[in-house]
């Protein structure tokens, strides 16, 4: 990675998606990969970690910012979490070390199952709050199922159709409430290196307060600008 | 090759559609005015599947075979998320442009109750072939996909295919088309091999290297916390009656215990059952003439 990205992000073709992944400081250290809340962009977290000592990355979840909307349409934080993934490859190709994942909304949920889902590629995981962080919940909701699914499905997929690619895809409106069930995040919780928990007072999303729950879950005050200074202590 | 005895089931007309932006192949049977029956197949199957019983049923109703995205004829998708399926479908009722019965096997059975879930303007009545979910702790499946790893490690596994590059996230050919058949035969022994060779030869394909499979093996391959216990959680929504329809034979994908079916039925208004005997989970092509009888005797022309 080079410092004459720091204006263009870098574009990854993989298979069918393209993403944009930002390069915002060229530093030897361990590489910060930041991921951002769902209907934002990555410019939304360009600053919140000034004082890291290592490079520090910024990616559009496809269907946002500068990355491509997704093939057909489907989106999820799983699907995010392999953005991610990609990402993550092609930061290893110029560093061995592992990364850090601060994660904003559906960033941080995806930062948690990417945090499980690699161990040995993940340091730690910062979560914070944000858009798309609760998802629909621990199961789908009892009432409403079928306005749900008007709005999270039916409509969007019109919408899309209506749309040219410019800003967030409509679809990305699924993401939103999709269920999480509180022991599934657990098991990601309990296999990742590192969680930390950064604020969430009030967010009381069931998968939150499952993860919190474990006894190796940190939690700390704050935002997630003061999280990632006291972090890189 | 020899010349399918089914050939003469064909579609009368084959076209395509995009209602969401993937183009679906479409098969046609029967009388443009007819009242329409909208069908669906089930997982990594494809539209033709329905040869055998279509021209039974296009005697009296339009057909209207849909192929679902990363299937058969069908364009393929980055991801596949079963809502958006549901999607495609509801598009496919609302370019018919009338309200219409629905018929759907095994995954595509569960899947046009859904749509008449979600879009009860569109549907008339529905008949649901074996499509009634996976039993209560979830398919055993064979061979490889049978393994006691937890979610994250499987999650891992998913993300290993997600970084495969395009050119190695497709099938290795096999060297011969009858490997194809005999693979699908494992699966469903009790399908005869006439059948399978017209069946797979519709969804496959040949390449440099041999014969592979027209369906996107990612269309299998999606990761979620999704149960089995959520299936029924919209039943009581269903407005369209069912006929619901299974093979008397135990099979590789079913019936579920009877048990469960009443307890999953419990969620319905109104539900008809039927047993096709001597057939198993695909009774529309094992017998497809007591299968039509059992659905001409229900549906309203």
């Amino acid at each position: 990675m080079s410092a004459a990205r720091e204006s263009a992000p870098l574009e990854i073709r993989h298979a069918t998606t393209r993403l944009a992944l930002h390069s915002w400081r060229d530093r030897v250290g361990p590489p910060l990969l930041l991921l951002h809340a769902l209907w934002s962009d990555a410019a939304s977290l360009r600053g919140v970690a000034p004082g890291w000592s290592g490079p520090v990355f910024g990616l559009d979840f496809s269907g946002h910012g500068r990355s491509a909307w997704r093939e057909g349409g489907v989106y999820s934080p799983e699907l995010f979490a392999a953005d991610a993934d990609i990402a993550l490859a092609e930061i290893a190709r110029e560093s061995n070390e592992p990364v850090v994942l601060a994660g904003e909304g559906v960033g941080a949920y995806a930062a948690l199952l990417l945090a499980g889902g690699r161990p040995e590629c993940v340091r730690a995981a910062l979560l914070a709050g944000g858009r798309g962080l609760a998802g629909g919940g621990g199961a789908p909701p009892p009432e409403d199922r079928s306005q749900r699914f008007e709005k999270s499905f039916r409509a969007p997929m019109k919408r899309a159709l209506g749309d040219a690619a410019r800003g967030p895809d409509p679809r990305i409106e699924m993401a939103e409430h999709d269920p999480r069930p509180p022991d599934y995040a657990q098991h990601f919780a309990e296999r990742a290196k590192h969680v930390i928990l950064v604020g969430g007072e009030g967010e009381a999303a069931p998968w939150w307060e499952a993860v919190a729950s474990l006894e190796k879950v940190e939690r700390v005050p704050g935002d997630l600008a003061t999280a990632l200074t006291s972090y890189s202590r | 090759m020899e010349p399918s005895p089914w050939q003469h089931c064909a579609p009368e007309r084959e076209h395509d559609l995009s209602p969401h932006g993937v183009r679906l192949r479409i098969h046609e049977w029967g009388d443009p005015e007819a009242t329409p029956i909208v069908l669906s197949h089930g997982m990594f199957d494809h539209g033709r599947g329905f040869d055998a019983i279509a021209p039974l049923l296009a005697e009296h109703f339009r057909l209207v075979s849909v192929t679902s995205r990363g299937h058969g004829d069908s364009a393929w998708a980055d991801a596949y998320l079963w809502p958006l399926d549901v999607v495609d479908l509801i598009g496919v009722l609302e370019w018919v442009g009338r309200p219409s019965h629905l018929l759907g096997h095994s995954r595509g059975g569960a899947m046009v109750t859904d749509a008449a879930i979600y879009a009860p303007e569109c549907v008339r009545q529905l008949v649901n072939l074996d499509g009634f979910g996976p039993p209560p702790a979830g398919f055993e499946m064979p061979g490889p996909w049978n393994d006691d790893r937890s979610v994250p490690e499987r999650f891992e596994a998913f993300l290993d295919k997600r970084r495969r590059p395009a050119e190695e996230s497709v099938w290795r050919p096999r060297p011969l088309f009858e490997d194809l058949v005999e693979r699908r035969s494992e699966q469903n022994p009790r399908l005869s091999k006439p059948w399978l060779r017209h069946f797979v030869g519709l969804g496959a394909r040949e390449v440099e290297g041999g014969f592979v499979w027209k369906a996107d093996p990612a269309a299998g391959r999606g990761f979620g916390p999704w149960r089995p216990d959520w299936v029924t959680l919209d039943w009581p929504l269903l407005k369209a009656p069912m006929l619901a329809i299974i093979g008397g034979e135990p099979d590789t994908w079913g019936p579920l215990p009877d048990s469960v079916l009443e307890e999953r039925f419990k969620n319905l208004r109104s539900v008809e059952r039927a047993t096709i005997e001597g057939a198993g989970h695909f009774m529309h092509m094992e017998e497809p003439e007591a299968t039509a009888r059992v659905i001409l005797d229900w549906l309203p022309r």
